[in-house]
């Protein structure tokens, strides 16, 4: 079977070849050029307007940030850069390049330099697989979401690089607790990413879009209970993945100033504020594929919009979620953070996935039917579920809050 | 009260100590006794333990030189200083000045912290402004000036501009002060224990509001030792006291605590007005009132915006910062400045308050209670990530609170129920009507709802003062003591017209009204004499000990800091906590770096 | 053919990311060079500790919690990565047979053994 690669650059070839012919270019470029030159120019040329868009990205969320927290506060935020301050952080962008490149004697020179790229690299590099739109090329990887596990770990040993380089207390701090909290975090985030792969028998992520593709119900966060559960505990893994409030004690200001990168400045500082911007967007869209349907459209009648729409407005309101958070809740400590992780989350992951696996053991007709037909049947079983679940995390969310002591 | 009028203290205290005690007297309603140096300990250990004296609280331990003064002081004949303990006894509602002489040759005193931990902090400041050594003191460094400091600024031989330490200034050598990790730290047998980490937190640190500089000891994120480190902020105001008159130093108040400034000033009148003896008239009592609270709430807000942030609720902080922003325009409609007011005067205020302030003050309460106060409520007091943060955070019982000369909400955090304004009422506190809430168990949770349901009450005061308020003059008729009104002192255009208090023209009458009141060796005419004045300022007690010589200057005034106590209690309330924890329990404390290094 | 495996595009945004950040930096480079004159200063090289100068070196042995937490964390990461081959292939197996789901039954009580034993014995407190 050829590669959709291959085919896709065949059709380049034959395109370019005509094209070549009609304005009448003369010579043999590039229908001449062997298939191999081809492939590697168009994925270079996609993986630059990767790279771009992506790189475009947090400039959008940033500016986006300022505004959401903006309106969140009674206040307007930037107003004075462009109309609406839109250009903003382009302004910032430009400051940053004019600083100067400043590495500390006292640091580790090598590593201090290599952090940045590390971290800049791996969150970008992760990009490559998610589907934004139906495409045979994009986003279809047999190994995707395995990938994108893998490849987004290196994240946290960019930042322990730049905490430990910079030989600064508060750089260090930030650094472990960057480290415990991300690793300690991938855990349950595997184990959710984990449901899906049992509720589909697949790592490409474009099969797991087309496996939505019906509609709202099909998305696997409405399957049944425990999926709906799994991308809970994905989201907040995630937002505790990529250091957002309530989860950013490795650069919680007011305690350890600006964590791993206190030493960095101008545009090394800059990789890190991108990167940290561009992985907020990566884990929504992962979010958003996986268990939000993706570039599906919600409802059938739809389906005329792009997907690659879907896709945006599915993972900007996930950011909009986790700026949402930010804004309105205070930071959790390191104790309870790691507890949240390693005593709640971690259990629930685990019944949550026996619980999927249950449930497709009764989808099978025949066990269903010897337990009583359609009463346990697992869409139903899904459907009744679903109210108790949702009592079950508000009342998690509600616990021992209540009631408030008043003094008198 | 016994029957020869001296207090049951007074009397008891002398039965026990016979000789020691040197002298006894009273004046302005204050009782003070004088106790010979060697019998000081023995005698406020007495006090303290006493069951009925029950001095529990100590609330202010400084000294006087009395090298200048030029009257004999009974009892401290041959001294050259004066250690002045100011008491309290919750249990029997009384004040009691003790002093001890101290000579010139031998500036020892024993030590009181093993009596009151409030006095260790306060031993170190005596002992860094006049030298004066305390016996056995556990940890008696210099608190303010840096170490390689050499004199000792609040004798009454330092000049108020310094020998020139300020141009001889070297940061290196001055940042000696800093413990560093002390190698006598036993740490047992097992000799793979993880090193620990000494970070500097402070003085330049987000979390860290003003200068406050803390050094703390980490093993992992739990914090072995935390020691604070003062006086980045020490501008010598209780020196510049003794060269400014009474009127001129309520300047110097607003940047005591800069987020009420208008309760520095408040305070500081009140005790002048209590030297002279002048009751001021009851509209100027209203009107310190209602803004003593509207300051209260500014202060709050700015308390709860950068607690609320130091957790990192950044949206509660806007949200509490608008309602301060609301508190100071009404500030400005009164005194046309806004964070450093200085709107009283001794004897009243500077204006009468304007037309617009009561419906201001009725706008912006009918907001903040019904609008504001819930908005941010609801975003943090049921909140989970905020209850898990601050509860069990800090705690400090009662009895090591009361020891700790904690005030104010921290005091009542811990469930004692003591409020100036209650116990003590000044400037017509009696006639109010409100509540002082106390916490359970004393920890952040607590002293966070206790300064909230403070808020609601003093929304109460403001609304009872608008109320009531009496028509009237805001000044004393004493033109001894009022200010000539201004509009008799410019010049006008022709010079021509007869001094005519009801004619807004000025006149040379006026003019020397005006120079008799504020000129040097004129002045408001305080009387020789002393006096300690409380009062409850946001952060507690907040009290001024003035001495006066009859001239018109003061001669020494000491101020009474809530923070100073108040912080002193933060390594007490981090032990065995987490490094996140720093942030809260310094957050709750409301620490003000103005008015701590003063 | 090197160029249409699959993962070739990873390394090459991975490459082309690098490269990105490389130009960038080198034409910030460029401008402090030529355009602006950096001042010197001792104090701008020291590292920061709140305004004064730091006490001792941060390069030190740290709590041993961090790695406490790396350690558990290896364990159940690749517990993790165990599961994903069984449940690629659950939804087709489970079809035939629920042995499946008993199989890694038998696998997270084991896991779950471990999990009480370090919960027991306090290696998921963080102090």
């Amino acid at each position: 079977m050829k590669h959709p690669i291959e085919t896709a650059a065949e059709q380049i070839r034959a395109t370019a070849a005509e094209a070549t012919e009609t304005l009448n270019l003369g010579g043999a470029w590039p229908a001449g050029l062997p298939l191999e030159t081809v492939i590697l120019l168009t994925l270079v040329v996609i993986a630059v307007i990767a790279v771009t868009v992506v790189a475009g990205i947090p400039i959008v969320l940033v500016l986006m940030e300022r505004k959401v927290s903006a309106y969140f506060q009674n206040r307007l935020g930037p107003t004075r850069v462009g109309p609406w301050g839109l250009l903003v952080t382009l302004a910032d962008g430009i400051k940053l390049l004019f600083k100067e490149d400043m590495v500390p004697p006292s640091s580790d020179r090598k590593l201090f330099r290599l952090a940045p790229y590390v971290v800049f690299a791996a969150s970008f590099a992760v990009v490559a697989v998610i589907p934004p739109f139906q495409s045979t090329v994009i986003g279809n990887m047999d190994l995707g979401l395995f990938l994108y596990l893998a490849i987004s770990s290196l994240i946290v040993l960019g930042i322990i690089m730049a905490g430990w380089a910079s030989n600064s207390k508060y750089s260090l701090f930030g650094a472990l607790r960057a480290a415990a909290q991300i690793v300690s975090y991938e855990i349950p985030l595997g184990l959710a990413v984990l449901m899906i792969v049992m509720a589909t028998g697949t790592l490409n992520m474009q099969h797991l879009v087309m496996d939505q593709a019906d509609g709202i119900h099909a998305w696997y966060m409405f399957r049944h209970p425990f999926l709906f559960i799994g991308a809970f505990i994905y989201f907040l893994s995630a937002v505790a993945e990529v250091n957002r409030t309530p989860f950013d004690l490795p650069e919680a200001e007011s305690e350890i100033v600006a964590g791993y990168h206190t030493e960095y400045s101008g545009i090394r500082f800059a990789y890190f504020f991108l990167a940290e911007y561009a992985n907020a967007f990566i884990v929504s869209a992962i979010c958003a594929t996986l268990f939000m349907g993706g570039w599906a459209a919600p409802f059938p009648f739809l389906s005329g919009v792009p997907g690659v729409v879907w896709f945006l407005g599915k993972t900007m309101f996930l950011v909009f979620i986790m700026m949402w958070l930010r804004w309105t809740l205070p930071r959790v400590r390191v104790d309870q953070l790691m507890s949240l992780c390693w005593k709640y989350f971690l259990p629930i992951s685990f019944v949550n996935i026996l619980g999927a696996g249950v449930l497709a053991l009764l989808e099978r007709e025949e066990i269903g039917a010897q337990l009583g037909g359609m009463f346990l049947s697992a869409e139903a079983v899904s459907w009744i579920a679903f109210p108790f679940v949702l009592a079950l995390l508000g009342w998690f969310a509600r616990w021992g809050t209540e009631p408030v002591r008043r003094p008198s | 009260m016994s029957a020869n009028g001296k207090p049951q203290t007074i009397e008891k205290l002398v039965d026990a100590f016979g000789g020691a005690v040197l002298h006894t007297g009273e004046a302005l309603g204050e009782w003070s006794a004088v106790v010979a140096l060697d019998s000081i300990h023995a005698a406020l250990q007495f006090l303290a333990s006493d069951s009925e004296l029950a001095y529990e609280h100590l609330s202010d331990l400084t000294a006087v030189d009395l090298s200048q003064l030029n009257r004999a002081e009974p009892g401290l004949d041959g001294a050259r200083y004066a250690v002045v303990y100011h008491l309290y006894s919750p249990q029997n509602e009384t004040r009691l000045r003790v002093k001890t002489p101290v000579t010139d040759e031998n500036p020892t005193a024993p030590t009181v912290s093993d009596i009151w931990a409030a006095a260790g902090w306060a031993e170190r400041e005596v002992y860094d402004m006049f030298g004066i050594a305390f016996e056995n003191h556990p940890d008696l460094r210099r608190i303010l000036m840096p170490d390689n400091f050499t004199s000792h600024p609040l004798r009454k031989d330092y000049p108020t501009k310094g020998l020139g330490e300020r141009a001889a200034f070297n940061f290196e050598t001055s940042a000696s002060n800093l413990v560093g990790k002390s190698d006598s730290t036993d740490r047992g047998e097992d000799a793979i224990e993880s090193e620990t980490m000494v970070l500097n937190i402070g003085p330049q640190h987000p979390a860290t509001h003003g200068t406050l500089h803390l050094e703390v000891e980490l093993d992992g994120e739990r914090i072995v030792r935390a020691t604070p480190h003062l006086g980045y902020l020490h501008t010598g105001f209780e020196k510049l006291a003794e060269a400014m008159h009474w009127n001129q130093w309520i300047v110097v108040t607003d940047r005591m605590n800069y987020l009420s400034p208008l309760s520095n000033n408040f305070g500081y009148v009140l005790a002048v007005e209590k030297l002279i003896g002048v009751e001021i008239p009851k509209r100027a009592q209203y009107i310190r009132v209602a803004l003593a609270e509207l300051a209260r709430i500014a202060d709050y807000m700015v308390w709860l915006g950068t607690h609320a942030l130091d957790i990192g609720a950044f949206t509660a902080f806007l949200y509490a910062f608008q309602q301060r922003e609301k508190a100071y325009e009404i500030f400005e409609a009164c005194a046309g400045a806004r964070l450093t007011i200085s709107y009283t005067r001794v004897g009243g205020l500077f204006y009468d308050a304007p037309e617009s302030f009561e419906p201001m003050m009725r706008a912006f309460v009918k907001e903040f209670t019904d609008e504001a106060l819930p908005e941010i409520e609801k975003l943090l007091s049921r909140n989970r990530i905020w209850i898990d943060r601050t509860q069990g955070v800090g705690v400090i019982s009662a009895e090591e609170a009361v020891s700790y000369g904690l005030t104010g909400p921290c005091l009542r955090g811990s469930g004692v129920r003591r409020d100036l304004r209650k116990t003590e009422p000044y400037s017509s506190y009696e006639e109010f009507e409100f509540d002082v809430p106390v916490g359970a168990s004393g920890d952040t949770y607590d002293r966070y709802l206790v300064r909230l349901e403070e808020l609601r009450q003093s929304c109460r005061i403001i609304t009872q003062a608008l109320d009531n308020m009496p028509d009237g003059p805001v000044n004393v008729e004493d033109h001894k003591l009022r200010f000539a009104d201004k509009s008799h002192v410019y010049k006008t255009p022709d010079h021509t017209h007869p001094y005519d208090p009801t004619q807004p023209y000025g006149s040379i009458e006026g003019l020397i009204h005006h120079f008799k009141v504020n000129m040097d060796g004129h002045g408001v005419p305080v009387p020789a004499g002393e006096a300690y004045c409380a009062t409850e300022s946001p952060n507690g007690e907040l009290g001024f000990y003035i001495v006066s010589d009859g001239s018109g200057t003061p001669y020494r005034v000491r101020v009474r800091p809530p923070s100073f106590y108040n912080y002193q209690s933060l390594p007490r309330l981090l032990e065995g906590h987490m490094m996140s924890d720093v942030v809260t329990a310094l957050g709750s404390l409301n620490v003000i770096a103005g008015e701590l290094d003063r | 053919m090197p160029a249409a495996d699959t993962y070739f595009p990873i390394l090459l945004l991975f490459v082309i990311a690098v490269v990105l950040a490389g130009v960038i930096l080198l034409i910030a480079r460029l401008i402090t060079r030529f355009a602006i004159k950096p001042r010197e200063g001792e104090a701008k090289y020291t590292v920061y500790e709140s305004g004064v100068n730091p006490l001792g070196d941060a390069r030190l042995r740290f709590s041993i919690k961090f790695y406490l937490v790396a350690m558990i964390f290896i364990i159940f990461d690749i517990e993790v990565v165990f599961f994903y081959p069984w449940a690629v292939v659950f939804r087709d197996m489970v079809k035939e047979s629920p042995l499946i789901l008993w199989e890694m039954l038998v696998f997270v009580a084991i896991l779950a053994l471990g999990y009480a034993y370090v919960w027991r014995k306090g290696g998921l407190d963080w102090d």
